[in-house]
């Protein structure tokens, strides 16, 4: 779709024209569907997620000034409700975990410790097929809230860094450090996954 | 060009390496570290790696429908104002404002209608009387 296009679109949307809503969505349904799910790993939480960035479109467009790309600021939305979420399920977590017995979550650490260093390869070997992708979905979510947004923007969603920039708001030398470390985590925790294989 | 990169050096710019943002001087000076040195070949190596599986990485479709969600939550929340069946969907909606001034004039018309009709019944009786007053006389 061209800019004029989209720009048409967005003024129809901006007086409430439902069919030039449902264009909208269409249009970027599975962008924000994939950006999300890569920033929460769980499909269902991706799916209610990526209904409300919409319904937050439809609510505020009025405040989309055009000063940066529709895209952008579209991701700079999913990216403040995917935090929120992290953060009710993080609220949630804690609850949870507070009412387990001590013993039992020993157990269950022990029993996902010995699954995980025995089913893993070298990082070279792994990151191929269905295991690689598992283990990379783990390594995403164990990155802090930050370098997770900045590695699933740029290395996942492709997106360039004056663009990032937009999103985020921090400055690109901020971008590019964080960014530097969340790959460094991810390549790191690769590499411990690799290491019983290689024995 | 400077061939002797040190390992610092280089791995400071393996990040923009990856991302193809490095000039072509310093992309030269790194390959050749690079080439000369197995440590960081093999860092660099990992890295490229790691970062081309990130882009790889697939993404299910979602089990259900996200515009019909969307549509679901919005109608719902708005008390059936947007997305409602039928011809609401058509795109085009009458303002609240317009429907609330046309309301307001049709209050008016049936007002002055009414006051009309009052001032014709009022006169006709006037007249009846003033008739039945010149009878008897």
């Amino acid at each position: 779709m061209s800019p004029a296009d989209e720009a048409l679109l967005i003024e129809r949307l901006k007086r409430r024209d439902e069919r030039a809503f449902n264009e909208i969505v269409r249009l970027y349904e599975a962008k924000v569907f994939g950006l999300v799910y890569k920033m929460l790993g769980s499909r269902g939480e991706a799916e209610d997620v990526a209904q409300e960035v919409f319904i937050t479109v439809f609510k505020a467009i009025d405040q989309f000034r055009g000063e940066s790309k529709f895209s952008t600021w579209l991701y700079r939305i999913a990216t403040n409700h995917c935090k929120n979420r992290r953060k009710l399920l993080a609220r949630r977590m804690e609850h949870a975990r507070e009412q387990l017995d001590e013993a039992t979550e020993r157990s269950h650490a022990a029993a996902m410790s010995k699954a995980t260093s025995t089913t893993l390869g070298r990082p070279d070997e792994i990151v191929e097929g269905f295991e690689a992708e598992r283990l990379l979905h783990e390594a995403i979510g164990l990155l802090d809230e930050e370098q997770r947004e900045l590695l699933v923007l740029r290395d996942i969603e492709g997106l360039s860094y004056q663009e990032i920039v937009e999103i985020t708001a921090q400055p690109e030398g901020t971008v590019k450090s964080r960014l530097h470390r969340a790959r460094i985590a991810i390549k790191e925790h690769l590499e411990r996954a690799a290491r019983p294989r290689k024995k | 060009m400077n061939p002797k990169m040190d390992h610092d050096a280089a791995q400071a710019l393996f990040n923009d390496h990856v991302d193809g943002e490095l000039g072509a001087e310093q992309s030269a000076a790194l390959e050749a570290h690079v080439q000369a040195c197995e440590s960081c070949r093999e860092a660099l190596d990992q890295l490229r790696t790691t970062v081309a599986g990130l882009r790889g990485l697939s993404t299910p479709p979602p089990a259900s429908d996200i515009l019909q969600g969307v549509q679901r939550k919005i109608r719902k929340r708005s008390r059936g104002r947007y997305f409602t069946r039928g011809f609401a969907t058509s795109g085009y909606r009458v303002p609240y404002e317009i429907i609330a001034l046309l309301m307001v004039l049709l209050m008016v018309v049936v007002y002055f209608g009414m006051a009309s009709l009052q001032d014709l019944g009022a006169v006709s009786g006037a007249e009846r009387g003033h008739a039945e007053d010149r009878e008897r006389e």
